[in-house]
């Protein structure tokens, strides 16, 4: 049984586009190309994920995004071409659960609509009380214990010194740390040349663990400060 | 009550009085001249019948009996007028007559008065009666017969042996003598008839100038008195119309209204004095009365309002009425004007009247009148003083007015009320308010035009990435499609590259026109710029390596804290270094410099730029490069963006070439703002 992606933009050709970036991937592809289209295809039982344009004619995806959430609970991802912060914050607020500004690019639409899925069927009881030793933001979830980070819930293959940054930055989500003390901690020396060492090891991590390392979600520079990964 | 009585009746009551009180000065003015030149007993003879129970009489006969009894006027005259008969004798002898058979006893025909002294006592019959003289025996005046006889008028020793006969005609005739057959003293006219006559015709003048003017104007009075409540009407029309007259006028009439009240004093005077004047002048006692009327009672009615109704006050409301149309300046100016025009005259007439007092004697009556006039000024001066201070306490409170509502439109709050219409800064709270209004509406309009210069730059921003959408879409399935010939695959890479370069240069675009038109959001913290700049490197270390050229950094140790955005701040020197990669000469050095210099830290890059470049070229422009043939890479906004993201960062942000040095530098003041603990390790 293929997993139903509705995709809804106004524009014809990127619907298509992405239906077959998508049907590459194995998934089936409901189009449509407004919102109200949007509102009926919605209720189709198969229907997994849904990927929503914002200006669109008839009903606007934003309002589409609000309508929806009334009947279903699956992943919402906002593709806009605006790409204004401001736009970004009043679609995740309406429901949505990414957003992707456009022009995007494929491989991180296909990435980003992946791991949503992964998410939603596999830890489809995300929302069941996580265990007390995990430690969740957002698509990362690391287990202290077993010294795993699961991005998606698929584990992430790190070095040992990677494993330890992590392990330093999740156990104190949201908190920045500057590259010497990241040094200190992890390599137990004092620090020599350590933002180009650190930064060296969080661009390999960004790779592992963001769908797109150019623009990392999780692990951020905070400029003229330090590291920290970052609470969702 | 209809209303044409109602508009009769004030005008009558008014008349009554005017007309009753008028009457009754006639009527004391002729009373009293009456009185006064024909006595008492002379108004009672001319109501007399009988001319010989007149005071006038009397007197007559008793001067004709002193001068009968007078020995020289025996010796001298002689009486002819046969009005009066008479007969002296002296020891029996006839001494003196004009009648010879003139006895006591027996009368002749139409005489009916008899008088008779017998040496001792006077006798009097009239018709045969005898007349009592003596009463008790004591004379007091003309009600009585002034003859010998009585107590305190002895009989005097001479008339010793005299008997007096007189007799007079019971009515008198003008006694015309024949002159030419008269010799000596002949006295040819008794008086008598005259005194007749006199009497008689004095009636008529006297009742038709006291007795009728007394009796209509006290009439008249009585009725004016009745109809009081009519006359007050009257009083107040009367005042209505001598309010139109200008109050200059009712003062200049003053001097005339002085010297008819002058003039009536001295007829009053007069009336003591006994001096006469002309009847005109007589006047003067109603003039003056009904003048002095017209002035109380323009007083009662127009007191409050007096100076309304004033030459000075017309012309002070044409003053103001053309002042209003001056502009403020001149209007100041022109009060000042007229202060002077009013101290000139003053101080003259000053130095005129000390010259005059001082100087040659004068005359007073002059100097009265120049003091008067210099009074006069005096008081205009003082008036004009006063306006003039009245006007500036007005002007300096409207000035406090201006200033405060200046401030508040400095602040931005509402506008106070406005000045009245005569004030002088009027045009400028005016003027003031409407610089409000088109503030606020240039205001509303700049945020208008930034509003939709915002939706420009987002709506082409979505017009472009749509279409980009597609074609990185569609690029991207290109390149997973597989059995393709190599040079299509190749194509194909370019194909994907550029479309990647054209997302970039949307992007660029549309960050530095929200820069530029201020609509990039910043989030201002304090962050180490050191530290900023050694991210930066190490974030860009595998560009910098791959470049083959040598970046020599120059950074601090310790931390160089300022206020900035990070995410902001990271791109001007992404975009800088990435400048310096990109248009560097091959093998040559690039520096980076950060240093903190007084209150300020100044970041510097410097390489030697690998083409020429151009002199006199803003690179800070948009879209401006060093190599005028855009063929290469990039979008030609870097350095814009650098520029822009700096100074919305609040940084300064410059550009120096010389020679093929190519030099950008990025100065920010120093802040003592620290991060916040949370975030600090």
């Amino acid at each position: 049984m293929n997993e139903a992606i509705l995709v809804v933009d106004d524009d014809a050709e990127i619907v298509r586009a992405i239906a077959i970036l998508l049907e590459k991937e194995g998934y089936r592809v409901l189009k449509a190309y407004n919102g109200l289209q949007a509102l009926d295809l919605a209720m189709d039982p198969s229907l997994r994920l849904i990927l929503m344009d914002v200006m669109m004619p008839k009903l606007d995806g934003l309002s589409a995004v609000l309508k929806i959430r009334e009947q279903r609970n699956l992943p919402i991802l906002i593709l806009s071409a605006k790409g204004e912060d401001t736009d970004k914050i009043l679609g995740l607020s309406m429901g949505a659960d990414d957003y992707i500004a456009k022009p995007f690019h494929p491989q991180e639409l296909v990435a980003r609509v992946r791991s949503h899925l992964r998410r939603y069927t596999q830890l489809g009881d995300v929302n069941a009380p996580s265990q007390k030793a995990e430690l969740v933001t957002g698509r990362l979830c690391y287990l202290p214990d077993q010294k795993t980070l699961l991005a998606d819930g698929v584990p992430v293959r790190l070095t040992a010194t990677e494993l330890k940054i992590v392990d330093l930055l999740m156990r104190n989500l949201g908190r920045v740390f500057p590259a010497e003390e990241i040094y200190r901690r992890v390599w137990n020396e004092e620090p020599y040349s350590a933002e180009n060492t650190v930064m060296v090891h969080i661009r390999r991590i960004r790779e592992k663990i963001e769908l797109n390392p150019k623009e990392p979600e999780y692990l951020k520079v905070v400029w003229g400060i330090g590291y920290k990964i970052e609470k969702h | 009550m209809d209303t044409k009585s109602r508009s009769i009746k004030p005008a009558l009551a008014f008349w009554a009085l005017f007309f009753g009180v008028n009457l009754l000065i006639l009527a004391l003015a002729a009373g009293y001249s009456a009185v006064h030149t024909l006595g008492w007993h002379g108004i009672s003879d001319a109501f007399q019948s009988d001319y010989q129970n007149t005071a006038d009489f009397r007197r007559t006969i008793s001067q004709w009996f002193y001068s009968f009894a007078d020995p020289d006027w025996q010796e001298h005259y002689q009486l002819s007028d046969q009005n009066l008969l008479y007969k002296v004798t002296k020891d029996g002898q006839t001494v003196t007559t004009n009648a010879d058979g003139l006895s006591p006893d027996a009368l002749p025909e139409g005489y009916n008065f008899l008088l008779y002294f017998d040496g001792e006592t006077v006798t009097i019959q009239k018709d045969g009666q005898e007349i009592d003289i003596y009463g008790d025996g004591y004379y007091r005046g003309e009600d009585q017969w002034n003859l010998p006889g009585y107590h305190n008028i002895p009989v005097p020793q001479s008339y010793a042996g005299l008997t007096i006969t007189m007799a007079v005609a019971k009515e008198p005739v003008a006694y015309i003598a024949d002159t030419a057959a008269l010799t000596g003293d002949v006295i040819t006219d008794s008086g008598l008839y005259s005194t007749m006559d006199y009497a008689a015709r004095l009636q008529f003048p006297l009742i038709l100038f006291v007795v009728v003017p007394l009796a209509v104007g006290a009439v008249l009075l009585l009725w004016s008195i009745l109809w009081h409540k009519h006359k007050v009407r009257a009083d107040q029309a009367i005042a209505w119309f001598t309010g139109k007259i200008w109050l200059e006028v009712k003062l200049v009439l003053l001097i005339p209204f002085f010297l008819a009240c002058i003039a009536a004093f001295f007829c009053l005077v007069s009336l003591y004095t006994a001096r006469y004047y002309t009847i005109w002048f007589y006047l003067s006692v109603p003039v003056a009365l009904w003048w002095a009327y017209l002035y109380l009672n323009d007083l009662r009615y127009n007191f409050g309002h007096i100076t309304a109704n004033s030459l000075c006050a017309l012309l002070a409301r044409l003053y103001r009425g053309g002042e209003l149309s001056w502009p403020a300046g001149q209007r100041m100016m022109r009060r000042s004007a007229l202060q002077f025009l009013a101290a000139v005259p003053f101080i003259l007439g000053c130095i005129v009247v000390f010259f005059l007092l001082f100087g040659p004697t004068m005359s007073r009556l002059p100097i009265f009148f120049l003091l008067l006039l210099l009074a006069l000024a005096g008081l205009f001066l003082i008036a004009a003083q006063l306006w003039l201070m009245s006007q500036n306490r007005r002007t300096a409170a409207d000035v406090d007015t201006l200033l405060s509502r200046i401030q508040a439109a400095g602040t931005g709050q509402a506008s106070a009320a406005p000045l009245p219409q005569d004030s002088d800064l009027r045009a400028a709270v005016e003027g003031l308010d409407q610089m409000e209004v088109r503030l606020k509406d240039a205001l509303s309009e700049q945020m208008k035009s930034e509003k939709l210069k915002l939706e420009l730059i987002t709506n082409v921003s979505h017009d472009l990435k749509t279409p980009l959408t597609s074609m990185v879409s569609y690029t991207e399935l290109l390149r997973q499609e597989e059995d393709l010939p190599d040079h299509v695959r190749d194509y194909i890479l370019v194909l994907y590259q550029k479309t990647l370069r054209l997302q970039a240069m949307v992007q660029d675009v549309f960050d530095v026109s929200k820069a530029a038109t201020g609509n990039l959001p910043v989030t201002i913290r304090p962050l180490d710029f050191a530290k900023l700049l050694r991210q930066t490197l190490a974030d860009l270390d595998e560009d910098i390596q791959a470049s083959g050229l040598v970046l020599r950094s120059t950074l601090p140790d310790g931390p160089v804290w300022i206020m900035a955005d990070g995410d902001r701040l990271y791109r001007v020197f992404q975009n800088l270094i990435g400048n310096a990669l990109k248009y560097a000469l091959d093998g040559s050095r690039i520096y980076l410099t950060l240093s903190v210099e007084g209150d300020r830290a100044a970041a510097v890059i410097q390489n030697t730029s690998r083409e020429e470049l151009p002199y006199g070229v803003d690179f800070t422009e948009r879209f401006v490069r060093g190599d005028q043939s855009r063929t290469d890479g990039g979008s030609g906004l870097g350095l814009s963006i650098a520029r822009t993201f700096t100074e919305a960062c609040g940084g300064s942000f410059s550009i120096r070439t010389q020679a093929d040095l190519f030099t950008a530098s990025v100065t920010f003041p120093l802040t003592q703002t620290r991060p916040q603990p949370e975030v600090s390790p």
